[in-house]
């Protein structure tokens, strides 16, 4: 089993919005990563999306910066996006993203996953487990 | 400026009165400049990403309560980002 996952950005929009139910599934997926040690990887464009959305969309301008800051001081692991994963990401949005709701970013961070190896995405979004990637409920299942 | 009580070894004293005294400035001075010069050194742990995610929702969970919040973002994420209509299955 791969030491690592690749999260989206709807993981740190629902650790921000503790009025979401989806907040206590998030938090509570988080501590069993951290309990077994699981390394966390962002694209660095799911960042980017998250602080964006927060702050100009859901009028979070707080949440938005503490997560800049946690990234300028190094708290989250990055994986950037070079040109073949977003070349790759290209391919899977034409073959895949047969909703309007599949954007490109979905389908970076399902690249991103591949480019590391790892089968498993931390995100509720239900897409990545109709491309074949795994949950982080059934990982803790394991 | 913030003020910071802290203790140094006695290494740390002697190196610090000597830089001050020959660059003729002050403890403060070099204390602030090694601090920042040492501090880009100092990386949080990789293995702790998980964690940085619960730092954030204890941060959140800081912050008042709104109760007019919407209760269904990250399920309709894409309609509360981008516009466009709500999913029917996630209202």
């Amino acid at each position: 089993m791969s030491n690592r996952i690749v999260a989206d950005a709807d993981i740190l929009i629902a650790l921000t919005f503790d009025e979401d139910p989806l907040h206590n599934k998030a938090k509570a997926f988080s501590e069993t990563l951290a309990r077994m040690g699981i390394t966390v990887v962002f694209p660095n464009t799911a960042i980017l999306e998250a602080i964006t959305a927060l702050k100009r969309s859901l009028n979070k301008p707080k949440e938005a910066h503490f997560i800049n800051q946690q990234y300028l001081q190094g708290a989250y692991e990055v994986e950037y996006i070079d040109s073949e994963t977003q070349k790759r990401a290209g391919v899977i949005f034409e073959k895949k993203a047969v909703s309007k709701k599949n954007t490109i970013f979905d389908a970076v961070v399902a690249a991103t996953a591949e480019k590391l190896a790892t089968n498993t995405i931390f995100s509720f979004d239900e897409w990545y487990s109709k491309l074949g990637f795994s949950s982080v409920g059934e990982l803790s299942k394991n | 400026m913030y003020r910071l009580h802290l203790y140094l070894t006695d290494n740390l004293k002697k190196e610090l009165d000597i830089k001050a005294k020959l660059s003729k400035k002050t403890k403060a001075e070099i204390a602030r400049l090694a601090l920042e010069k040492g501090l880009k050194q100092v990386k949080i742990p990789k293995s702790k990403s998980a964690q940085a995610l619960l730092d954030l929702a204890h941060f959140a969970e800081s912050l008042p309560y709104d109760k007019n919040a919407p209760k269904d973002v990250v399920k309709n994420m894409d309609y509360y980002t981008w516009g466009g209509e709500k999913d029917k299955n996630h209202e």
